[in-house]
């Protein structure tokens, strides 16, 4: 092969012929992944659902497949909801916290995964030793709060940042995607001149978006669904992040009363219909950050002077 | 005369360290801030663990709070249900590794080997989305599912003539809806990572199997597998340190009192006593029991990987 | 692409400095009324209370799914509030104990509209160990809960409202098998409700109530036993047997906790009666009247039982306190704060709003919402804290029916009410448990009836003794 862009398996196997097994290989791969298809998106299909549906046709309902779908449809929910101030100001925290943060973790993940990556680095064991532990053994919630307090960071938005800025988990991971990379790119790199850190970025990174994306993916996500800094370091209302008004809502018409003190019947439940689209408009970015991301998942630009 | 030579020797070798340090100087200074964050949120905190062996009060403060030794664990270890609640947390966590675990990487296998490109991407799209509900929706839509009359699941039953079953109030089904709900609701987040690695296989090393004469489902084991087994095996490890956390959310909102012998776990144990009685230094030693249990685990493991030639942690 | 980091960058400097910009207040006080929308402090209803009462306060909200969570941090950290509304009330005792809390006795005599608007029953909850009140008690009337049912159902099969427990069963049967939802489909039963709740009338009509909850009893001898274990509830438990045998309960009744799902199984005519805390029933009439206007759930006195009984739940007196904080500055104001919450306008202030804005008195004497109530009923009651019962029961709105019927039933209550012991602390969650588990056995049939007398036995070994003779050594 020339020294051309390869898309990872992805885009190749259309010039490798296909044998008879290969095609039956294939029929079943795909009705397999259909039944699949179908089976993960039944849930979400039944939330739209619920918050398409006027509330007095859910008493129509009898249950089952054909309730799924709906007679009349109502947008009044989606209505309230995009009128509603109170869940846009909610929606700019969590986009802040979230790109904010995400940008900070993959800085200091890159960062930390890196010099892990090497095994001859004098001190590797033990230095990864020290972030393992940190992953297995925590203080807890108060001690953490009373440091984070006497930092000053609680009512500010580097509450929700800085205490998660690293996640041992997902440092793991991007250096295992770094440990895969030819060592050969590095040596002739490093003949050229170029110092540890040139290599990084010159050379490490562009090949690892693969990792970049589903590393971020997953600390966006994180972000995007984490609540429980919020409760515990932002008092301002005006800085609650989605998640914990979702729960407001959410938890207030489905838990028992264990939780919530014989006080809270007094409280008028919102509809189903509300409480699933809140739950549709909260997801809706970050279900759409994946398909954004998929085109990273291949391989970046394969140096062809390496090989042979 | 020997003296000398050794310690020619090891000075040398010191030298030597020195100079390999010196030598990746810009890669220590990158771990800077890392250590800085791991030191200051996650070590100085740490030191809150002693409340596990305090009567810890909140207005006496940890240096305040009376010392009481192993008595908080003896409270976990003595309490009727202690073994129980184990065996269940320690059941239900297996199985969701055992059954749970492989899932994902056979279904990024899957994604990874069609063709059409569209198809694909919508299947990895929607796959991964039954993640971003939480529990509490969830577990209204699986009620609805398995409901004794008019549950989807015993309408199919009593189509083909069977007797309807009352799945969630039935201690030999509850833990097998355990773990298919939860394969079912992570299994498309898992493939991400799998999906990811899957990207990196060379191109060439299809096309040279492909000539030899093998077929889609060899190149998969003898390919695809073989290069991702070091996402594999970090993954697997990185999860054993989870062993003792069986799923709070989950469990928390599908269980009732009909299946709290087989149900009941550690999380929601703890969770049950909170309510009643809000002591610090007993949650908190649970905390270090489980988070012992797991350091042993993934340990134990981590040795085995390496002992393997494998990728570990550590 | 710049406009949006513009944008991203101006919020971040937003959100940085974002430090106590409001003016001082006198107190802080910390307190959440859960499931209503989350407000700016300025607000009618905030402005109306500072006014009238002359103290400007501070409300720190936070999130009531974790309520307690945040209070303990707020406990454990250095910046005390003046007022806290604590989660528990076996909590107070121990943060009492600390030296956290201010001892209020010598206050309250300066506090009328305080001290008298709260049964002396509730005030003695509040003592500490030294006999020293520590908290202001949010309390309510032991009358919360309704016996509800489908009257619409009862006029179609022409069946008379039930009065003991012969003729519920006999209206259950019917509601099985004449199909009154008239769907064509056997798919109804007769209660349902979410776990052993649902079977409290059932328990009343014997004189029991509580059973997974710790209540006791007082026997003829004047001992205090739990009623978990008394002969009367394996007499309640023979009957649930048998009518679950005959299928007259949902079976869902055990697996559903949610008050959603059992509304949706409600909505969809799945069973004809429950037993549920009031204004449950005009809520899901009203919604399912949109579809079906005769659709009725009426509120009916509990059954009576073979020897006389009868009861729906009586609930504890106290719900949680309000306690002021011992590092407080300024706790005069504090009381002075809560003492206008306890007066007429003060109690309907918080409860529905500004008075001639939200809702008004009229010349007889009689309470009603006006138009602006509906527009801000997403946030009305966010300073309720108090919940007093009287502008439950005087507010003239669809719900209030359902409260002043509560009023009217027998109850069953905790003759233990207020009493906290050690032990109670250490098992009762597990009891509890064990309460939840052998009843569902027995009642779904899994279990012989007498299992009960093993049942006994266990919860005794189990710390069930041992709490019982502690309830009853901390008698005064």
């Amino acid at each position: 092969m020339s020294i051309t862009e390869t898309k990872g398996h992805r885009a190749k196997n259309k010039g490798i012929a296909q044998t008879r097994s290969d095609k039956v290989f294939e029929t079943i791969n795909i009705f397999l992944l259909c039944i699949i298809l179908f089976i993960t998106l039944f849930p979400l299909l039944i939330v739209v659902q619920r918050s398409l549906v006027p509330p007095e046709d859910v008493m129509m309902s009898s249950g089952g497949l054909s309730s799924l779908i709906p007679h009349r449809i109502t947008f009044d929910y989606y209505g309230y909801v995009i009128n509603n101030q109170v869940i846009w100001r909610a929606y700019g925290v969590t986009l802040t916290r979230a790109a904010l943060g995400t940008a900070v973790n993959l800085l200091l993940t890159i960062m930390t995964a890196y010099p892990l990556s090497k095994k001859s680095l004098p001190g590797n064991r033990q230095l990864m030793l020290l972030f393992f532990i940190t992953m297995i053994f925590s203080g807890g919630m108060i001690p953490t709060y009373l440091l984070v307090t006497s930092l000053g960071l609680q009512d500010t938005i580097w509450a929700l940042i800085i205490p998660s800025a690293l996640s041992v988990y997902n440092m793991i991971i991007m250096r295992t995607f770094f440990r895969s990379l030819p060592i050969e790119l590095e040596e002739s790199a490093r003949i050229d001149g170029c110092n540890d850190i040139m290599i990084l970025i010159r050379i490490i990174l562009p090949l690892s978006l693969p990792a970049i994306a589903s590393v971020g993916l997953f600390y966006a996500v994180w972000h995007w669904n984490t609540f429980m800094d919020g409760v515990l370091y932002i008092t301002d209302r005006r800085l609650w992040p989605l998640q914990i008004l979702l729960r407001e809502t959410l938890l207030t018409s489905s838990m028992s009363e264990l939780e919530l003190n014989n006080s809270f019947a007094e409280v008028l439940p919102p509809p189903q219909g509300l409480i699933a689209t809140e739950i549709i408009v909260t997801m809706l970015p970050i279900i759409c950050t994946y398909p954004l991301l998929q085109k990273h998942f291949v391989k970046g630009i394969l140096i062809g002077s390496v090989k042979g | 005369m020997s003296i000398t030579i050794n310690n020619k020797i090891n000075t040398s070798k010191r030298n030597h360290l020195k100079k390999a340090i010196w030598r990746q100087r810009y890669l220590y200074l990158l771990l800077i801030p890392g250590l800085a964050y791991v030191i200051i949120f996650h070590y100085i905190p740490m030191a809150g663990l002693v409340i596990a062996f305090q009567d810890y009060k909140v207005f006496l403060g940890i240096s305040g709070s009376k010392f009481v030794g192993f008595a908080n664990f003896e409270r976990l270890f003595q309490t009727s249900k202690f073994l129980s609640v184990l065996a269940n947390t320690f059941i239900i966590s297996g199985y969701k590794i055992l059954f749970g675990f492989p899932v994902p990487i056979i279904l990024a296998l899957m994604i990874n080997e069609v063709r059409q490109k569209g198809f694909q991407r919508t299947v990895q799209t929607v796959v991964y989305l039954p993640h971003f509900l939480s529990w509490v929706i969830m577990s209204g839509i699986v009620m609805n599912l398995l409901a004794p009359g008019d549950g989807v699941i015993n309408l199919i039953i009593k189509a083909v003539g069977g007797k309807p079953v009352f799945f969630l109030a039935e201690s030999s089904y509850f833990r097998t809806i355990l773990v298919v709900t939860d394969i079912w609701k992570e299994m498309g987040w898992n493939a991400i990572i799998y999906l990811a690695a899957l990207a990196g296989v060379p191109q060439e090393l299809h096309e040279a199997a492909v000539i030899d004469g093998s077929n889609r489902l060899q190149r998969i084991f003898y390919i695809s597998l073989p290069y991702i087994l070091p996402t594999i095996t970090v993954m697997f490890l990185l999860r054993l340190g989870g062993v003792l956390n069986a799923g709070f959310d989950q469990v928390f909102s599908l269980y009732n009192s009909a299946v709290y012998d087989v149900a009941d776990v550690l999380d929601t144990y703890v969770y049950r006593i909170g309510v009643v009685d809000r002591k610090y230094g007993f949650s908190t030693a649970v905390g270090l029991f489980k988070s012992v249990v797991a350091c042993i685990f993934v340990l134990t493991f981590n040795y085995i990987a390496n002992k393997a030639g494998q990728e570990a942690l550590l | 692409m710049k406009k949006g980091v513009a944008l991203l960058l101006s919020l971040v400097v937003l959100l940085t400095s974002l430090t106590a910009l409001a003016a001082e207040k006198d107190i802080s006080w910390v307190f959440t009324k859960g499931g209503f929308e989350p407000l700016s402090e300025e607000n009618t209803i905030h402005d109306a209370i500072e006014e009238k009462s002359g103290v400007t306060f501070e409300h720190i909200a936070p999130p009531s799914a974790n309520y307690a969570e945040k209070v303990s941090v707020i406990l454990a950290g250095r910046d005390y509030p003046d007022a806290i509304r604590i989660p528990r009330t076996a909590e107070m005792y121990d943060y009492a104990e600390q030296g956290m809390l201010l001892a209020l006795d010598d206050y309250l005599k300066n506090y009328p509209n305080l001290f008298n608007a709260i049964p002396e029953r509730a005030w003695d909850i509040m003592r500490g160990s030294d006999g020293k009140i520590y908290g202001v008690p949010v309390w309510t009337s032991e009358h919360r809960y309704n016996f509800i049912i489908r009257g619409d159902w009862l006029d179609k099969l022409n069946l008379k409202n039930p009065e003991t427990l012969d003729e519920l069963h006999d209206v259950y049967t019917a509601f099985v098998t004449k199909d009154p939802d008239g769907n064509g489909m056997a798919d109804t039963y007769g209660i349902m409700g979410t776990g052993l709740e649902t079977f409290e009338p059932i328990f009343g009509a014997y004189g029991v109530m509580g059973v997974h909850r710790g209540y006791f009893y007082e026997d003829a001898d004047g001992a205090f036993k739990p009623q978990a274990t008394s002969p009367k509830a394996k007499e309640a438990l023979a009957l649930l047997q048998q009518w679950y045998k005959e299928g007259l309960i949902h079976p869902e009744w055990i697996t559903i906790r949610a008050e959603s799902e059992l509304n949706e199984r409600g909505m969809k005519n799945q069973f004809g009666s429950t037993h549920r805390w009031w204004t449950w029933e005009p809520k899901i009439e009203a919604e399912m009247r949109k579809i079906d206007p005769s659709v009725e759930w009426r509120r009916i006195a509990p059954p009576v039982g073979p020897e006389g009984k009868s009861g729906v739940r009586g609930v504890g007196i106290v719900n949680f306190p309000v306690s002021i904080m011992s590092t407080t500055k300024n706790p005069e104001a504090v009381l002075k704060l809560f003492d206008w919450l306890h007066t007429e306008e003060g109690m309907m202030t918080a409860y529905s709003g500004v008075k001639d804005l939200h809702w008004e008195k009229r010349e007889d004497g009689t309470f009603h919402t006006l138009p602006q109530f509906n527009e801000d009923a997403k946030w009305i009651q966010w300073y309720a804290c108090f919940e007093n019962e009287q502008p439950l029961l005087s507010m003239e709105t669809y719900l209030v029916q359902s409260r002043r019927d509560a009023l009217k039933w027998n109850i069953v209550t905790n003759a233990a009410d207020g009493i906290v012991t050690e032990a109670e602390k250490l098992y009762s969650a597990d009891l509890n448990l064990l309460v939840e588990e052998v009843y569902g056995q027995i009642i779904t049939g899994k279990a012989d009836l007498d299992s009960f007398d093993n049942f006994v036995e266990e919860y005794n070994r189990l710390g069930g003794q041992e709490w019982t003779e502690q309830v009853n050594a901390s008698r005064k």
